[in-house]
């Protein structure tokens, strides 16, 4: 080994020396590549230089990152020829754990051979990997600012105040939407601002910062080149020396959605504020514990407190007593969860003492974390709907029991009635079997008619009173080609008289579901009506004739008589007062009648009719099916 | 087969009495009348013949809407009587009343439901079906 300028003890003093350091050394045989670390230098890598065993200097090049060996390399070449006075190099070797453990690595040839070339280089090992790692980092924060600036959209700028120049970042030209990278001088800047309170405010705040060195921070609004109006935050920072400024730079941020977002958002609750107060029905919200937190106008006028005075009320506090325990199991429920909104009808005191009839709509409102916060409740007014449909009920009461009154008054009427003209037609017999001289008198006919009369009248009276009672049997099943016959034989005198042609086409096993009695009674009422009204300029005929519809088996009774003017009598014909004071329009309490028992059998009649035409009555029977 | 020659009316009608009574006479329908205003009267009536152990009526016309005792409150306690022979028992009354024509089925010693105003006519042919058979 030649020792050349290695003075032993001077080397032994320095590794003392570097003992007490955290400084590896090294030193390079040039010519025969043999290395001397010492244990700081293996260390610094994890090694004990037991461990690494004989070194030369491809034990370096064995631990160097590949990238920094080429750097090194190129280092190392410069200071050999003699370029540079020291060799020093930046580089990463690896650590025995697997980690780059960053190195700075100083150097220097320290004596050369009889050519002069370089002999020996000795140099240090400084372990820098924090500072690496921290110049990293603030790379990355750099870079992060860089793009969160340009997330944000903020830029930045400055003016020399001796040029009174601006210059604005790549950010500060995009939000004013200039191209190019040309300066502005500060009075063109400033003119980007919009005309007005924007560009009042900036210069005013420019004086003072250029004048007094006051900062200032200002959303002012700016015009682009096209003409749009955007949102801006300006902040600006004066730079004092000895009392002058000597620059001012600042940030410059697009706030125009923000902006534009907030106004809108402010613009919305004023509307919503709007809705709540002015909405015709009420709403307000209700504390957990039943406190009225806020109410709107129509609650208040609806329940006669002011806003103040409910503010202090619960909504226990005015509920109706009877309906307090409905509402507040329903909002246990909403506190427990087990719903999320509940509507009832209740009833509320006015502070007048009136009692107001409402129907409430509440729903809970919870925070993000599922917690209840607060009620929201809706509150409609349906006294008047209320208080009216009382009254109908109280009507119907009252109609019913009218009904009932009149019914029984009916059933009185007519019995003591019959008794009354029985006892009439039973005198007027007597008249005629003991006294016949006495039915010579003008008067006598009259007084009989009159008296029957009065007596079919009182047993039609007793009809209607027995259908209307609903003390009708239940339906049977009857042949309704029967029925019709029997009409007929019992018409037949008629029939013959008035020559009246019957075409009948009823099917004979047609069955319909009835009661004799009223079957009976309502053929022969059509029928004879049909022969009663005949048209005196021809042949009477009548067709009979059945069809189906829906439930019902229709009996059509259809003549070529005077027919009605349904125009004029349409809705009497089948009334019974008219008919009572012989209405000539009128056909007789008999379509009266027959229309109660087809109600009764729960069918119906309908008719056409052309006047001189004749008349078609529908008569609705319930199928045999039913 | 049986003549009928007692007659008892029961009816709060005056008027009806008088002219049921000349009808009668005219048909040639019974010789004695009992005439009671309403059922109380008449079952006290019925009561004393029997005690003075005369005949009893042969046919007895009760009106239904009377006070005091109504026509079926009489034919209650009428039934109740221990009567060895049974009369004739015609309701005659100016009801039309389907409960009344319903309920009259529950009453078998009932043997008409005749409706007023009764007419010389409609005796006759009572007098036709009753007297005769």
């Amino acid at each position: 080994m030649p020792t050349t300028g290695a003075n032993l003890d001077i080397h032994k003093r320095h590794e003392l020396i570097l003992e007490g350091t955290n400084i590896g050394t090294w030193e390079w045989n040039i010519e025969t590549g043999e290395t001397i670390f010492n244990e700081r230098w293996a260390g610094m890598i994890g090694y004990t230089l037991e461990e690494l065993g004989e070194t030369d200097i491809n034990t370096w090049s064995q631990f160097v990152h590949k990238d920094d060996l080429i750097v090194s390399d190129q280092a190392l070449e410069l200071h050999l020829q003699g370029k540079s006075p020291n060799y020093e190099c930046e580089a990463r070797l690896k650590h025995r754990d697997g980690h780059w453990v960053w190195i700075l690595d100083k150097g220097k040839v320290v004596s050369w051979n009889e050519k002069g070339e370089a002999a020996w280089m000795m140099g240090s090992h400084i372990d820098i990997t924090e500072v690496k790692n921290k110049e990293a980092l603030l790379e990355r924060y750099a870079d992060l600012l860089d793009k969160s600036n340009s997330v944000a959209k903020i830029g930045t700028w400055e003016v020399n105040l001796e040029t009174l120049y601006t210059h604005w970042s790549s950010m500060t030209r995009q939000i004013h939407e200039v191209e190019g990278s040309e300066d502005y001088a500060i009075k063109n800047a400033i003119e980007f601002f919009k005309e007005g309170t924007s560009r009042d405010i900036i210069i005013q705040a420019t004086n003072a910062a250029i004048e007094l060195g006051k900062p200032y921070d200002e959303e002012l609004q700016i015009v682009t080149p096209t003409g749009k109006e955007k949102w801006v935050r300006a902040i600006g920072i004066p730079e004092m020396h000895h009392g002058e400024c000597k620059r001012v730079y600042g940030l410059f941020q697009d706030i125009d959605e923000k902006t534009r977002m907030h106004q809108q958002l402010a613009m919305q609750e004023k509307q919503f504020g709007n809705t709540f107060e002015y909405a015709p029905n009420g709403i307000a919200l209700i504390g957990l514990d039943g406190a009225w937190l806020n109410v709107n106008n129509s609650l208040c006028s609806m329940l006669g407190y002011s806003k103040q005075e409910l503010k202090h009320m619960s909504f226990i506090q005015i509920t109706h007593i009877d309906d307090i325990d409905r509402d507040w199991s329903l909002v246990k429920e909403l506190l427990s969860g087990k719903r999320d909104s509940y509507e009832m009808e209740k009833r509320y005191i006015h502070k007048n003492g009136d009692t107001i009839w409402a129907i409430l709509a509440v729903s809970i409102v919870r925070d993000e974390n599922g917690n209840p916060v607060h009620f929201v409740s809706q509150i409609n007014n349906i006294s008047e709907v209320k208080n009216a449909q009382l009254e109908i009920q109280n009507l119907l009461d009252i109609t019913r029991e009218q009904n009932d009154r009149l019914l029984n008054f009916a059933h009185i009427v007519s019995h003591n009635l019959r008794s009354h003209v029985g006892n009439f037609s039973m005198l007027l017999d007597l008249i005629e079997l003991e006294a016949p001289q006495a039915t010579e008198n003008d008067f006598f006919p009259l007084l009989k008619h009159s008296t029957e009369s009065l007596q079919e009248t009182i047993m039609h009276l007793n009809e209607v009173v027995a259908i209307n009672s609903g003390l009708t049997p239940n339906l049977s099943t009857l042949d309704l080609a029967r029925f019709v016959d029997k009409a007929c034989m019992n018409l037949k005198g008629e029939l013959i008289e008035f020559e009246v042609e019957i075409i009948n086409t009823i099917p004979v096993d047609t069955k319909i579901l009835g009661i004799a009695a009223y079957v009976d009674s309502i053929i022969l009422n059509f029928l004879s009506n049909a022969i009663k009204y005949r048209s005196p300029d021809r042949k009477p005929i009548i067709r009979l004739s059945v069809e189906k519809a829906q439930n019902f088996t229709v009996l059509s009774i259809a003549d070529n008589g005077l027919g009605i003017d349904l125009s004029l009598h349409g809705n009497k014909i089948f009334g019974m007062y008219k008919t009572f004071h012989g209405n000539p329009g009128a056909r007789g309490v008999g379509l009266f009648l027959s229309k109660n028992q087809l109600d009764a059998m729960q069918g119906k009649v309908e008719l056409e009719s052309t006047v001189n035409m004749g008349t078609t009555f529908k008569l609705f029977f319930l199928d045999d099916e039913n | 087969m049986m003549k009928i020659e007692r007659v008892c009316i029961i009816d709060d009608d005056p008027i009806f009495v008088f002219g049921v009574q000349r009808f009668m006479k005219f048909v040639q329908l019974g010789n004695k009348f009992d005439h009671f205003v309403n059922g109380k009267e008449a079952i006290n009536g019925i009561e004393k013949m029997r005690a003075n152990k005369e005949k009893l009526p042969d046919l007895i016309m009760v009106d239904l809407n009377m006070p005091v005792m109504d026509g079926w409150q009489f034919l209650d306690a009428f039934n109740d009587l221990p009567l060895e022979t049974q009369p004739l028992v015609f309701i005659v009354s100016s009801s039309i009343d389907p409960i009344d024509l319903k309920k009259v089925k529950n009453y078998p010693i009932v043997s008409e439901f005749v409706f007023k105003p009764i007419t010389v006519q409609k005796l006759k042919e009572l007098v036709s079906i009753y007297q005769k058979s």
